[in-house]
């Protein structure tokens, strides 16, 4: 989401008194723009919390596809009867909510991956 | 809002061969493994945004990330430059994110539930852990039933305490006093608490009372015998014990009998079309083989000292003692009524009975073997697990787990194939898991009732148990045939 509000710089009545040599006043000046961004963690931010996206991402992809597997394996068994039908349709449903949650997953991994990601 | 009821099936015989049971065992397992994996990572997605929120902490000044202020220089991948120096501060598009982490929530939460509640389909309709849930119960039991013996002030006073602590909470949540609390919430302590008391009654509370107690299971039942050893004169003197079973003609009787869910309906039915009480119905039944069936229809405790089926009754019924048990009212009259309805010694016999109607089944199979040939019987909300019920004679208990009634044997029902019992679960108000109990309100009401009863047997029917299909096959095997008449016959007992 781009911010179209001006940063306040350092000084500025809104980040208060702090004295201008304090180490809070160059965090501050540092991550305002005053010095290079490079010096502002919010690049490291950026990585690690894309980082735990992913993997999160990844993980939830394997799990769906483990669910996908068992379901498979339920829908071989042989269960008759009124009972073995709502069984078995349920578990139509089920691999229906599997590939849902994998493919959501993808589309979760690919979304990080790409510069829509990243303002 | 209905009440609901989840069952479970326990013992009985199928047609699934060992090989199918350890198939089906793993795909429950391999389903309820990939619905906790799905469960943990719903959690994860969830907390998603907060952990995220934490990282942002790593730089608390950045403008971007704190998402204040950004200059109007925008870069073409999105980053921003702010203040013009060169200085460009990048942010993950948060919002966005939170959206993904919500929606894939939400997949892995239906997923999962999805899943649990296929493995736990399998496992009620092929009762995969109902061997290891009895021995867990059991263990419990003879747990509890030493700690009330070793310390029976302290026992009382617990359970006393829990008793009224689950009254105030349930009262609470209902928003009206309801001391019916007391009994269903303390039903997992039940049988081993009237074990303790059994035993205490009947050997006292040294060492020796507490082995007896643990290799024992049928403790209420002795102690049953001693009580009735008083109890039996004193109620003949007070009320008599001169027996009179007379046919009689109701405005509104029951239907034909063709499953174990007609046995039921028509227990109850005895009740709503008010057949007056202390009375049975006799179904007469003409198979295609020439031969004559009978389903004789037993209702339960109706309070009148002139019935057969009175309140004290019921301990007579209970003991251990084969005599007491015979020349319990109910039984006499049971007995007196089939005899005269013409019941032969080799006609095969159902009998269905609620609550003391379900222990009066039990004798009748238990102790009338010489008279009757009672094939089948069904019980709802009747302590019977004690009866020494013989292997011709095949067994279908119905219970609800916090009914009490059903509990005070003590014991858990042997498990056999020709004995099942399906347990209804009975679920906390509001939650509308498994089959909705008719005629059930806002508040917690008693159930032992009989349709609790109806609704566990529909539920567990729902499973598609092949050993609860083995026994409803033997049932309509017994009566299988044309109804020729249905009979009512009335006990009255007087000095």
């Amino acid at each position: 989401m781009t911010q179209n509000t001006p940063t306040p710089s350092f000084g500025q009545a809104s980040f208060g008194q702090a004295p201008s040599g304090s180490p809070l006043a160059q965090a501050i000046r540092a991550s305002s723009g005053q010095t290079p961004a490079a010096q502002c963690g919010c690049a490291a931010v950026l990585e690690d919390s894309r980082a735990q996206a992913l993997t999160l991402a990844a993980s939830s992809a394997v799990i769906a596809q483990q669910a996908a597997d068992a379901l498979a394996s339920a829908a071989t068994l042989t269960w008759q009867g009124e009972a073995g039908e709502r069984f078995h349709a349920t578990v139509r449903k089920a691999s229906v909510l599997a590939q849902d949650l994998e493919s959501g997953s993808r589309g979760t991994a690919g979304f990080l991956d790409s510069a829509e990601a990243v303002l | 809002m209905s009440a609901h009821v989840k069952s479970r099936v326990y013992g009985g015989t199928g047609t699934t061969t060992s090989a199918d049971l350890d198939r089906f065992g793993e795909v429950a397992k391999a389903l309820e493994s990939a619905a906790l994996a799905a469960e943990r990572i719903d959690g994860h997605w969830q907390s998603l945004p907060i952990q995220l929120r934490h990282r942002r902490s790593a730089a608390p000044f950045c403008p971007k990330l704190g998402g204040t202020a950004a200059s109007g220089s925008v870069m073409a991948d999105g980053s921003c430059v702010v203040g013009g120096t060169g200085g460009a501060h990048v942010s993950l598009d948060y919002a966005a994110v939170t959206s993904h982490a919500n929606a894939r929530a939400a997949e892995a939460a239906k997923l999962s539930s999805t899943l649990q509640d296929l493995s736990d389909r399998i496992i009620r309709a092929y009762s995969l852990y109902s061997n290891a849930e009895h021995a867990a119960a059991r263990i419990v039991g003879e747990m509890l039933q030493l700690g009330a013996l070793t310390e029976p002030g302290y026992a009382a006073g617990i359970f006393a305490a829990l008793a009224g602590a689950s009254v105030l909470k349930g009262s609470l949540e209902e928003g009206r006093f309801n001391p019916i609390y007391a009994v269903t919430d303390s039903w997992w302590a039940q049988e081993g608490l009237l074990a303790a008391l059994g035993t205490g009654i009947t050997n006292g509370t040294g060492g020796k009372a507490k082995l007896h107690g643990a290799v024992s299971t049928n403790e209420v039942n002795e102690a049953a015998g001693k009580i009735s050893e008083y109890l039996a004169p004193l109620n003949n003197a007070a009320f008599g014990d001169r027996l009179m079973v007379t046919r009689i003609r109701p405005l509104h009787g029951i239907g034909e009998t063709r499953t174990i869910a007609d046995s039921l309906t028509n227990v109850h039915d005895m009740r709503l079309n008010k057949v007056d009480y202390g009375s049975i119905a006799i179904q007469r039944y003409l198979r295609d083989d020439g031969t004559t069936a009978w389903m004789v229809t037993v209702p339960g405790t109706d309070g009148h000292f002139d019935s057969p089926f009175s309140w004290q009754t019921n301990v007579e019924l209970m003991s251990s003692d084969a005599e007491q048990r015979k020349a319990a009212d109910s039984a006499r009259m049971v007995d007196e009524a089939m005899s005269r309805a013409g019941i032969g010694p080799d006609d095969p016999v159902a009998i269905v009975g609620h609550s003391q109607g379900g222990i009066v089944a039990a004798t009748m199979a238990a102790d009338f073997s010489d008279k009757y040939n009672i094939q089948h019987i069904v019980t709802a909300g009747s302590p019977v697990a004690n009866h020494p019920i013989g292997p011709n004679t095949w067994v279908t208990s119905i219970e609800v787990n916090d009914e009490l009634v059903s509990n005070l044997d003590g014991a858990q029902n042997p498990m056999s194939p020709t004995w099942l019992t399906v347990r209804g679960m009975s679920q906390p108000l509001g939650v509308e898991r498994g089959t909705a109990v008719e005629n059930t309100g806002d508040g917690k009401s008693i159930t032992h009732d009989m349709n609790y009863m109806k609704a566990t047997w529909r539920d567990a029917e729902k499973l598609g148990s092949t050993a609860l299909q083995g026994h409803e096959r033997h049932f309509r095997e017994v009566i299988g045939g044309e109804l020729k008449e249905t009979t009512y016959w009335r006990g009255r007992i007087s000095k």
